[in-house]
Formats: C-alpha cells, sequence, structure tokens
C-alpha cells in the first residue's frame, strides 16, 4: 500500500461491505479489500471479484489468488502464485508474469513492487517485464514494501539472523540502492509519511510502534501498547492504530 | 639518489602527530551521528562520512608519517647511541611498524566492521598486531628516551619515554578507575602521542643532534 493510500473503514461501513460481498458471491473473501474509484475489489476463494460500491452488484470476477490488490491506472495487480494485471473496468488479464510475490504487490509511479522469496523486484505496470531486482544474496525474503516518491521500505528476512528494516533510495527507474537498514525484530514497516517511515517491532508479548526518519533511520519515537496492535494507518498527519482489545492510539497529527 | 632531509621527515612527522589528532576527533563534533540504523552511503562532509571516509584514511597516513619520523630519528642518531639504546630503538621501530601494519588491517576490514569472514580476520589480525606493536614499542622508546635523557638531550628524551607513559597512564586511569571519556573520544590518549611526536618532528626539523 503506497503512503497515501491508506483506507479506515468505518466498522458500521465494513458490515455493509461484507453484506454486499455475501449478496454478489457466495464464496468466502480470502484477502483485503480494496477501493478503487466507485468500486470495490474482493479476494474470495472463487477469484478477484470487483463489485460495484453503490449497490454491491458484481462486475466482473477474474480467476486470480489475491490477498491484497493494488490499483493503478486503471490496472490491477494481484498474484499469488504468479503475478497478473487486470483491466480494471473489465476483469481482461493483461498479462502476467512468473514472479512470485510474498506478500501482495504494491503498484506506485507505473512500477509494480514485489517482495518475493530472494529480492525486490520492480516490474512495469505496463507489460509486465522486469526492469530491476535487488538481489542481497543468501536468499533473504523481502515483505511487501511501503513505496514514498523518495523511498522504498521493505523488511528483509534473512532467516538464519532477526529482520532488518531497509530504505532504499528511489533512482528513477533504476534499481534503488540500500540508504539504511536497521534491526526492528519481527516486524515491518506498515506505513510512512511526512518524513518518517512507522515499522511495528514484535516483542515476546506485545507490539511496538516504531517511527523511523526517512534520512538517516534514527528512530525518533516508540509506542507500546497493552496488547498486541494493528499496523498503523497515517491520518491528518497523526498515526493511528488499534490494539487487539480494541483500544484506538492516535500519535501527533491534527 | 635524493635523500629527504631531516626537515623534511621532520615536517611530515608533525603533520603525522596532527593527523593522529584528526583520526582521533569524535565524529558527532561536526554534527549529528545516527546511531539507530546503519546508513549505506552518508552525506559527503557529515559527521557519518568523516568516520568511515577520512579517518581510516588519517589513521593510516598518521601510523606511517610517525613510523617515518622515528627512522629518520634513528637514522640521525644512530651513530652517537649506545649499543644498548640503539637496539631498544630498533625494537621501538619494529614495534611502530608493526603497528602501522595493523592499523591498516583494521581499517582494510571496512565500516562494516566484522560483516564478513574476511572482515573478520583482518580485524583479529589487525588488532593482534597492534598489541604486538604496543608491546615492542613501548619498552623500545622507553629505552631509547632514557638514553637521550642520559646523555642529557631531555626534550627528546622526554617526548620519547613520556608520550608512551602519559598514553599508559591515562588509559589505566580509563579502565581501572572508571575515568569516563565521553564526550571527548580518544583524544585523552591521542594528546600526549601526538605532543610526543610534534616534539620529534620539531627536534628533526631543528636539527639539534
Amino acid at each position: 500500500m503506497t503512503s497515501d493510500t491508506q483506507l479506515i473503514i468505518e466498522e458500521s461501513d465494513l458490515y455493509e461491505l461484507y453484506s454486499l460481498l455475501a449478496d454478489a458471491t457466495d464464496a468466502a473473501a480470502t484477502g483485503v479489500p480494496t477501493v478503487h474509484g466507485d468500486g470495490t475489489l474482493v479476494p474470495t476463494a472463487d477469484g478477484l471479484v470487483a463489485l460495484d460500491a453503490r449497490d454491491g452488484s458484481r462486475r466482473w470476477v477474474a480467476d486470480v489468488a489475491a490477498t491484497l490488490p493494488a490499483v493503478a491506472d486503471g490496472t490491477v495487480v494481484a498474484g499469488r502464485e504468479e503475478t497478473v494485471a487486470l483491466d480494471a473496468a473489465s476483469g481482461d488479464r493483461e498479462w502476467s508474469a512468473s514472479t512470485r510475490a510474498e506478500f501482495h504487490p504494491v503498484v506506485a509511479d507505473g512500477t509494480v513492487f514485489l517482495g518475493t522469496y530472494s529480492q525486490l523486484v520492480g516490474l512495469g505496470l505496463g507489460d509486465g517485464r522486469e526492469r530491476w531486482a535487488v538481489d542481497r544474496g543468501g536468499g533473504r525474503t523481502f515483505s511487501a514494501p511501503v513505496v514514498t516518491p523518495e523511498t522504498v521500505y521493505t523488511v528483509e528476512r534473512p532467516g538464519e539472523a532477526g529482520d532488518a528494516t531497509f530504505a532504499l533510495d528511489r533512482d528513477g527507474d533504476g534499481a534503488p540502492e540500500p540508504r539504511w537498514c536497521s534491526y526492528v525484530g519481527e516486524g515491518a514497516v506498515t506505513a510512512a509519511a511526512g518524513g518518517h517511515a512507522f515499522a511495528l517491532q514484535a516483542g515476546t508479548t506485545d507490539r511496538r510502534l516504531v517511527a523511523f526518519t526517512e534520512r538517516f533511520g534514527e528512530a525518533t519515537w516508540g509506542y507500546t501498547a497493552a496488547s498486541r496492535s494493528t499496523p498503523p494507518a497515517v491520518l491528518d498527519g497523526g498515526v493511528v492504530t488499534v490494539t487487539h482489545r480494541g483500544t484506538v492510539a492516535a500519535v501527533g497529527g491534527a | 639518489m635524493w635523500t629527504p632531509s631531516d626537515r623534511v621527515f621532520g615536517g611530515l612527522t608533525t603533520i603525522g602527530g596532527l593527523c593522529t589528532l584528526v583520526a582521533t576527533l569524535p565524529a558527532r563534533w561536526l554534527g549529528p551521528r545516527p546511531t539507530d540504523s546503519y546508513v549505506f552511503d552518508p552525506p559527503r562532509f557529515s559527521a557519518l562520512w568523516f568516520e568511515r571516509t577520512v579517518v581510516p584514511a588519517v589513521a593510516v597516513a598518521a601510523a606511517l608519517l610517525i613510523l617515518a619520523g622515528l627512522l629518520a630519528l634513528f637514522r640521525r642518531d644512530r651513530e652517537r647511541m649506545a649499543r644498548w639504546q640503539r637496539w631498544f630503538a630498533v625494537v621501538a621501530v619494529v614495534g611502530v611498524a608493526v603497528g602501522a601494519l595493523g592499523t591498516m588491517f583494521v581499517v582494510s576490514a571496512g565500516p562494516g566492521g566484522v560483516a564478513d569472514p574476511t572482515a573478520t580476520l583482518n580485524v583479529l589480525l589487525g588488532v593482534g598486531f597492534g598489541l604486538l606493536g604496543l608491546l615492542l614499542a613501548l619498552p623500545g622508546l622507553l629505552a631509547w628516551g632514557a638514553g637521550h635523557l642520559r646523555s642529557g638531550r631531555r626534550r627528546l628524551g622526554a617526548a620519547l619515554a613520556g608520550g608512551p607513559v602519559v598514553t599508559l597512564a591515562v588509559l589505566v586511569v580509563n579502565v581501572s578507575a572508571g575515568v569516563s571519556f565521553e564526550g571527548v573520544g580518544g583524544l585523552p590518549i591521542a594528546l600526549p602521542v601526538a605532543l610526543a611526536v610534534g616534539v620529534v618532528g620539531y627536534d628533526l626539523w631543528d636539527g639539534s643532534a
């Protein structure tokens, strides 16, 4: 998810969304829905379903397995075993690539960013061809990236060692270059805004939200919730997170 | 073949003393130094850039210039030194040379330190050579300086013998008495060395032998 496409859904709206989904298809939802224009894309057991947000009618269904589809420039990108691009209006397949994302794809500025088992890969949104790959060797898994105009954030999971948050400089159409890295434990960068990246650090009993500066990766503040918290959303310049016990915490902002 | 004069070596040795000070300047004096993350390519002239790029080069330069100065001092004075003093001077020069080799090994490991096996080996070899160099240079310089003190050349003798002794004393105070040098980096340890090297450089420049 790019930094400017975070979505907060009211609980009542969420019930409505699942009600619409139940009307449109019998298949169970298998991933996180994505809102695009006046439509909603919902990963289900039957495939990726596009719903009209106004009345919940089904526009199209595509035989694509997905967890969290990405939409940009009229193209939907999703996939598990392979990465597939669909026409957002019709659901027609535009291209497919054998690159398998470990997590969900992210689209920004005409590039599809994929965290894979061994590389961070950039595909062209128009043709699905590989533009670049960041390979740090040793079979390191990369998490789904968070992309800002200047930086790509991802978490590298070496397997034999702890995870590390990486900030990579975006260099035009070339491969991003590592700018800084920081040990975060078992966690992930989940959002970025205002010159900061927000990472969830996993502890033994709780999860800590840590803010890193974009330039040098300085940890400027951290927030520890009494219980595990969900990935944060950026809202009005602040960071909002919800604990599993239902506490909503907002840090900074308006 | 042109052989550099003692004045040239004197100047180079003094520069070596200055390099010793520069190499031990706390990087934070030059600006904020990120500590929470590893920065891959720090901006030019930032504190991290100084620490990663300038300090290693200056440290090697300091070690080599100090070695050159001691070699020049030995070449100039060897005919007038007693046999025992000459041998201790040789031991001191060998010790400083081994220490310079150790510095180069540590510097060659790069900013990642012990990130890969080769870097780890280089750091271990560097530390080993450094300790060996210290063991040789310390008694060598003490005796070399004591010889000059006995022969009435107090300034040079005090520099050769006093530099290592004061440095060692500062180290002992730092480690055993728990006196912290936080905020000034390695300057308290480097300052006596730099002063002693400066005096040796001045002695070579002055040609007072």
